[in-house]
């Protein structure tokens, strides 16, 4: 048991697939020298190298469309959104060659990627940083899609994420970075597929 | 094949001469990797190919309706269980 917080967790989780799956790479703006915008890959880099902590330019078609082909070839990438807002500009390279390239090839091929982004409000990120767009991922069959609500759920399901043989998409919340919890390394709190009530809301 | 009413001929002719496949094909011959006969193989036999898959797909018996599931996950995890079941109810329903 570890007191940790919610952006420590998922840097975790993907230190700790880093370390046991050599073929987990990641890929997106920032997230090498910098450390990601939130801090979630801070140091990464250091421990892993530039070729598998790949600091993209600036062209999310561009960073997704590459993690869709080396999914696709053997490797196992996290691509990253700074922003869910920016969905918009990999709807194809999403919900036409991630989510479909199963189907339309027969089941003879599969695209395990996990897409990590970051959704929500109020963090005063203005209109075009602060959406919360899962409801897009739900409506593409072929993706899974995984909110993370608690320390101990951001480390165990983006784990979990990274052994699907299918595209995962991975919406973290920006207000719960640095949520503090407790992160039990032998179970999670939410079973994989399976939603968890942590507050009841207004009836 | 596309009518290309937005261009021209005139344009159509100069990207036909720069047409990949025919440049890869005198590129291959000019460094004697493959000569005429050999290229004109590979072109038969894949046109062979497309023609057996597309005499295959005609001839196949039409897919059924429960078959749209397959394939959209792997098949070793929880099928999107909601959507069929929903299509069956809906289906279940429909009007004879």
């Amino acid at each position: 048991m570890t007191e940790t917080t919610y952006r420590e967790a998922i840097r975790q989780a993907l230190l700790d697939a880093m370390q046991a799956d050599p073929d987990v790479i990641l890929i997106g703006e920032e997230v090498g020298l910098y450390g990601g915008a939130y801090g979630v890959t801070k140091g990464l880099i250091d421990l892993f190298g530039a070729e598998r902590v790949i600091d993209a330019p600036i062209s999310e078609p561009a960073i997704v469309g590459a993690a869709v082909g080396a999914a696709m070839t053997g490797l196992r990438p996290v691509a990253e959104l700074m922003y869910v807002d920016f969905m918009g500009l990999v709807m194809d390279q999403l919900a036409n060659q991630a989510a479909k390239s199963r189907y339309m090839f027969g089941g003879q091929i599969g695209v395990p990627m996990v897409l990590r982004t970051q959704g929500g409000t109020g963090r005063s990120a203005a209109a075009q940083h602060s959406q919360s767009l899962e409801a897009w991922v739900m409506h593409i069959p072929g993706l899974r899609l995984v909110m993370p609500a608690t320390v101990n759920d951001a480390y165990h399901l983006l784990r979990q994420a990274l052994t699907q043989p299918d595209p995962v998409v991975f919406l973290e919340h920006k207000g719960l970075y640095t949520l503090k919890g407790t992160l039990d390394p032998a179970r999670p709190d939410a079973a994989w597929g399976c939603r968890w009530c942590v507050v009841p809301g207004a009836t | 094949m596309d009518k290309s009413p937005y261009r021209s001929a005139e344009e159509e002719a100069e990207g036909r001469a720069r047409d990949p496949l025919a440049t890869a094909r005198s590129r291959l011959e000019g460094q004697g990797l493959a000569d005429a006969a050999d290229l004109d193989r590979i072109d038969a036999d894949a046109a062979a190919e497309m023609d057996r898959a597309l005499a295959w797909a005609i001839a196949a018996p039409a897919p059924g309706l429960s078959t749209m599931f397959e394939d959209v996950y792997d098949p070793s995890t929880p099928a999107p269980r909601p959507q069929a079941d929903r299509l069956r109810a809906v289906l279940s329903e429909a009007p004879r």
